[in-house]
């Protein structure tokens, strides 16, 4: 459960003490973000917006494995964060490349899809973080804090529809994964990851290396 | 996961039991397209036996269907578990797969 | 043999001390088999042989003896003829003393054996005037002589020739005696009972006798000879020896004697001989290592006993043994000898295969094994052999591989190098108004350098190049302390002495090792190019501007942090000029060493500067590092050598105030190219670029980019490429594009292009060129330190 944070006195020793104490929780970070979606609330009308934002959604959903991985949705865009603890218990989807396999096809599912007004378009960012803190401000709420959850979200401008950003770091435990399972480097969706990207984006002094995997 | 498949008269019965997910789609996937090439698009999957599915399986039968549809053909499911059943609704498969209570309805929904 | 012999005299080769080569094992083996094999049939053929000897000796003794009874016999039967004869004469003829005189003497005369012999009447039947009446013919040496026996001192009524006779009624035969009346000599009676018919009754008139000379018949037994001292001699039916080759035995007892033998065998015996077994048994007496055969003469009852001594019975046996036997231990020496050459010369690649594996065992793996063409086992042997010395070769190899491995992975020296590198932070900043390089190239014994560098926030960059007391895992924790306590105090947005201060005194609270690390630490704003410095006892920076001149900062040297508490660390501001250059580095770079002894020094690190001043940072720093290396080439590293460059860029050649900046580094694949559009349309937005000239920007990158990916790099790797935007206060929207293919000078290439040739003559990418440079005002290309660089600018504003 989150550490949560409440102090009154914005100066007490105890709560400096207490962040201190907090430790960082390793784990990987998604932003799924559905595409133009605002745009068409105002085209299609609510009730066919509510509609396919349900579909998706519960389609999304399909892919979580992790009850409790769904921290925030924030309109059209929902966090999703999968601390290393959790995944290594898991005994459907306990590896990363089986996270990113799993994202892809949804996104692809979602693209092939035969029926074009049942799902709305996604775009993905994935990060490996390891500046995390598992901390809320909220009696009773999960959230997770840090660096890397921000730089995660900054990797959403890089990501267009039916595309999937993912971090050079969250590509490295990946490609760890493959090779632990004795896979070959570009199994499976892999062939399709591109070359490495490197930016430096705003409000992130040091320059990210991505890559791009494209339903 | 186990695949079986036999000829029936009027299509190829394709049977697939125990977990399809990330670990072993591409069994699967091999499987249903070599089919597909070489001329087999009339296909019952009997998933009678299939316990779970991640989104990579659903990915697979996804595909297939596609395939089958443009080369004119016909890919029909039956026999789903409730759970598995579950999924395609909340995925929206049950839309755009014809799905059959069972294997005889299925054989005569060709 | 004579391998044992050398390996006692070698200390070197006691492995083969007690060492039996095959051939000798294999020649022991075999000789003890033939020589087992050799005994059995030996043994057989001996008592085969023997058996048959045996036989054959006891067939010719009883030949022999069969001879010699049936001589006897006859003898014995001419003797009991004559009395048949006389018999008949006196019934008949009813002879007067000389007629009886005459055939008495005669008979003495003809037999040979016969001593002597007499007609014995009863009382008044032959004369019937006289008591006695016998005539008595015998041998003397004078000849034959013919008296009357009987009379007062010689009643022959009680003699035993004839009173037993009278009494059987049938011949009878005496034991043997010394007649003293008669001959003198040891003899046998033989007396035959005299009958005539008196008025038709059987009536009983006198005795036959013929004195039988034993020593008569001795000389015909004597002539049984049985080998060398084989004999045979004759017992009477009472046991009373006859004769025998030892005269002083003749008339004894056998039965006395066996009776006086301190044989208990022969005691046991004595009294009940009952036949002739018995007898063979008594007999032995005289000759218990020999054997014995009897035979009974039927006519006398009499004991003949042939006496054969074995050893001479089988001496021929045994000499033919004793040859048989020399020649066996020839010839088995004779196959021990063929055997050692044949499984010796059979061996030798053996043997040579032990040498080569000796040598092997010693380490030797790169010898040469004896190649053999033969078929056999050995062959194969040799072949799985060589098989097996390569597949060793390639194990050890792999081994010796792995093990250093595992070594180095559990080295102390290992874990210090794993946290040394883990630390280094390897992203280097994309940034258009700096480029930052690092290389720490650490010694096989980890030195302590570090570099370190992080933003504080957008505009504020803090770098540090450091060097720690001392090596190993102790240096690297205590390496990681003092990054991680800049990491986390100088977030604080204090000085930076104060911060040096801060940190010191944190190092020197708990230090039990007494380490300390000098270290040059600065906060660059990169806006301004202003930057601090604070010096803590290491190497001085160097700066080098954008013509390649080098000069040393001077600056103040504070003591190394972590030796005491000390509160006189200075900042010193120094103003970066756009193009120059800040070196960071540590004495491993100054104090490496050639083979000659001379230091890489500073003189030397300037020239290699200046050299490359052109290049960009990230290959003037592996200009370097390669420099140093190519000096101190054979020598082994002694210390780590880190060197940290930034290059001050702000806006390149206008020099006016930069306002907005980004920077993208992408793969060199094709279907990449939306990321760049994607970037465009994120700096228009950002930048309040228009539509137009958004999308001229996108038409002349895509087109360059096009031309990148396609020509730039003929080995088909992964490649990437650099794109900067940056906008100037006055409007000016510059983009560079970096890449490090092939020389390409794009700008060439286009002016070559005429557009109204036709479009199969034109260039490739020079008609998009040609389009680049209608779209952007300015235009520029550059090869820098092995780089592609193309420079457009557009003002936009």
């Amino acid at each position: 459960m989150a550490y949560y944070i409440h102090y009154t006195d914005p100066n007490s020793t105890e709560m400096e003490e207490f962040l201190e104490s907090i430790p960082a929780c390793p784990g990987t970070c998604f932003f799924i973000d559905i595409n133009k979606s605002t745009d068409l609330k105002y085209s299609g009308g609510l009730p066919e917006w509510g509609r396919n934002l349900n579909n998706t959604f519960n389609f999304i959903s399909l892919l979580n494995d992790f009850p409790d991985s769904i921290v925030k949705g924030i309109g059209d865009e929902i966090m999703l964060f999968i601390p290393d603890d959790n995944l290594r218990k898991k005994k459907t989807i306990n590896t990363y490349y089986q996270l990113l396999e799993e994202i892809f096809s949804t996104v692809s599912n979602i693209k092939d899809f035969p029926l074009t007004d049942m799902f709305l378009p996604c775009k993905v960012s994935i990060h490996y973080c390891t500046e995390v803190y598992n901390v809320t401000f909220f009696k009773d709420t999960n959230d997770y804090y840090g660096r890397d959850i921000d730089l995660t979200a900054r990797l959403m401008t890089k990501a267009l529809e039916n595309r999937i950003v993912l971090s050079e770091k969250f590509f490295v435990k990946v490609r760890g994964d493959l090779v632990n399972l004795g896979l070959p480097a570009s199994y499976g969706c892999l062939s399709k990851v591109s070359g490495k990207f490197l930016e430096t984006f705003r409000g992130v002094p040091e320059s990210t290396e991505y890559r791009i995997l494209d339903a | 996961m186990e695949i079986t498949e036999k000829k029936e008269r009027n299509c190829t019965v394709v049977s697939i039991s125990g977990r399809l997910d990330t670990t072993n789609y591409s069994v699967l996937e091999k499987k249903l397209m070599e089919l597909i090439d070489s001329g087999e698009i009339r296909l019952l999957v009997n998933l009678s036996g299939m316990d779970y599915v991640s989104s990579s399986g659903l990915r697979i039968l996804l595909m297939a269907l596609k395939r089958i549809t443009m080369a004119k053909g016909k890919f029909v499911l039956c026999s789903l578990q409730e759970n598995i059943k579950e999924i395609f609704e909340i995925s929206g498969f049950t839309n755009i797969f014809e799905i059959c209570d069972n294997e005889e309805a299925g054989k005569k929904a060709f | 043999m004579t391998r044992k012999v050398k390996s006692k005299k070698n200390k070197k080769d006691r492995i083969r001390f007690g060492f039996r080569s095959l051939s000798f094992r294999y020649s022991i083996f075999f000789i003890l088999a033939v020589m087992l094999i050799f005994l059995v049939s030996f043994i057989y053929t001996l008592i085969y042989t023997l058996e048959i000897l045996a036989k054959e000796a006891m067939t010719d003794t009883s030949n022999t003896m069969e001879l010699t009874i049936a001589h006897l016999e006859k003898t014995f039967q001419e003797v009991e003829e004559v009395p048949n004869v006389l018999a008949r004469f006196v019934n008949t003829a009813d002879p007067n003393y000389t007629e009886m005189r005459k055939v008495l003497q005669g008979i003495v005369l003809s037999e040979p054996y016969v001593y002597g012999t007499s007609m014995a009447f009863e009382p008044y039947t032959f004369q019937r005037d006289s008591l006695y009446y016998a005539l008595y013919s015998y041998q003397t040496e004078s000849g034959i002589v013919t008296k009357f026996l009987g009379g007062a001192s010689y009643n022959y009524f009680d003699k035993e020739w004839y009173a037993k006779a009278k009494e059987a009624g049938k011949p009878i035969w005496t034991e043997p005696y010394y007649d003293e009346g008669g001959g003198d000599t040891l003899m046998c009676t033989y007396s035959v009972p005299l009958f005539r018919d008196i008025r038709g009754e059987e009536t009983f008139i006198g005795v036959i006798t013929l004195d039988i000379s034993l020593s008569a018949i001795g000389k015909a037994i004597a002539k049984l000879k049985i080998y060398e001292t084989g004999y045979a001699f004759l017992v009477s039916g009472d046991g009373a020896i006859l004769y025998h080759p030892d005269s002083s035995l003749i008339n004894q007892n056998v039965f006395k004697l066996a009776a006086d033998s301190v044989n208990p065998r022969f005691q046991s015996l004595a009294g009940w001989i009952t036949d002739s077994t018995e007898m063979n048994k008594v007999i032995i007496l005289g000759a218990t290592t020999n054997s014995t055969k009897v035979e009974v003469l039927p006519s006398t009852g009499w004991y003949l006993v042939v006496v054969f001594p074995i050893k001479e019975m089988f001496s021929d046996l045994i000499d033919f043994l004793k040859y048989l036997g020399t020649i066996f231990l020839f010839s088995l020496l004779a196959v021990f000898i063929v055997t050692i050459l044949i499984t010796r010369r059979l061996t030798k690649p053996l043997r040579n295969l032990v040498k080569a594996t000796h040598q092997i065992g010693q380490g030797d793996f790169d010898l040469e094994l004896p190649r053999l063409k033969r078929r056999d086992e050995i062959g194969v042997l040799s072949k799985s052999f060589s098989v097996m010395l390569e597949k060793l070769k390639e194990h050890i190899e792999t081994l010796q591989h792995t093990t250093a491995e595992k070594e180095k992975i559990e080295s102390e020296l290992n874990i210090a190098h794993t946290i040394q590198m883990g630390m280094l932070p390897r992203e280097f900043p994309l940034r258009t108004e700096f480029e930052l390089f690092a290389m720490l190239d650490s010694a096989k014994a980890v030195g302590g350098d570090l570099y370190d560098f992080f933003f504080l926030d957008k505009d504020h960059l803090f770098m540090s190049v450091g060097d720690v007391s001392g090596k190993g895992v102790p240096a690297s924790l205590f390496m990681t302390v003092v990054r991680t306590l800049f990491r986390s105090r100088t977030m604080d947005g204090q000085p930076l002495h104060q911060i040096m201060s801060l940190i010191n005194k944190e190092l020197c609270k708990d230090n039990p090792n007494v380490m300390f690390v000098t270290m040059v630490s600065g906060i660059i704003n990169l806006k301004t190019g202003t930057i601090e410095l604070c010096n803590a006892g290491h190497n001085l920076p160097l700066i080098m501007d954008r013509e390649g001149n080098v000069k040393r900062l001077s600056l103040f040297s504070a003591i190394p942090l972590g030796i005491e508490d000390y509160h006189g660390f200075r900042t010193e501001k120094i103003q970066l000029n756009p193009g120059d250059r800040l070196v960071l580095y540590t004495d491993g770079i100054t104090e490496a060493l050639n083979a000659k002894g001379d230091f890489y020094n500073e003189a030397l690190l300037s020239g290699v500067l200046k050299e490359h001043h052109r290049a960009d940072v990230p290959t003037l720093v592996k200009q370097v590092v390669s420099s140093i290396h190519g000096f101190a080439v054979g020598v082994e590293q002694a210390d780590d050598i880190t060197l940290l460059i930034l290059g001050y860029q702000k806006s390149s050649d206008s020099g006016e105030g930069v306002i907005e900046t980004k920077a993208i580094r992408i793969p060199n694949q094709l279907e990449q190219l939306h990321v760049i559009v994607q970037t465009i349309e994120e700096i228009s937005r950002d930048w309040n670029i228009s539509s137009k000239a958004s999308m001229e920007l996108n038409l002349v990158l895509e087109e360059i980019y096009t031309n990148i990916v396609f020509y730039a790099f003929p080995d088909k790797n992964e490649h990437m490429i650099d794109i900067k935007f940056s906008l100037s206060s006055s409007g000016i929207l510059e983009v560079v594009i970096i890449d490090d293919g092939k020389y390409f000078d794009l700008i060439e290439a286009s002016e070559e292009v005429k557009l109204d040739a036709a479009l199969e003559e034109r260039k490739v990418g020079g008609l998009g060129i040609h389009f680049v440079k209608q779209m952007m005002d300015e235009m520029s290309y550059e090869r820098r330190g092995g780089k592609n660089v193309v420079t457009l600018k557009k003002h936009i504003k």
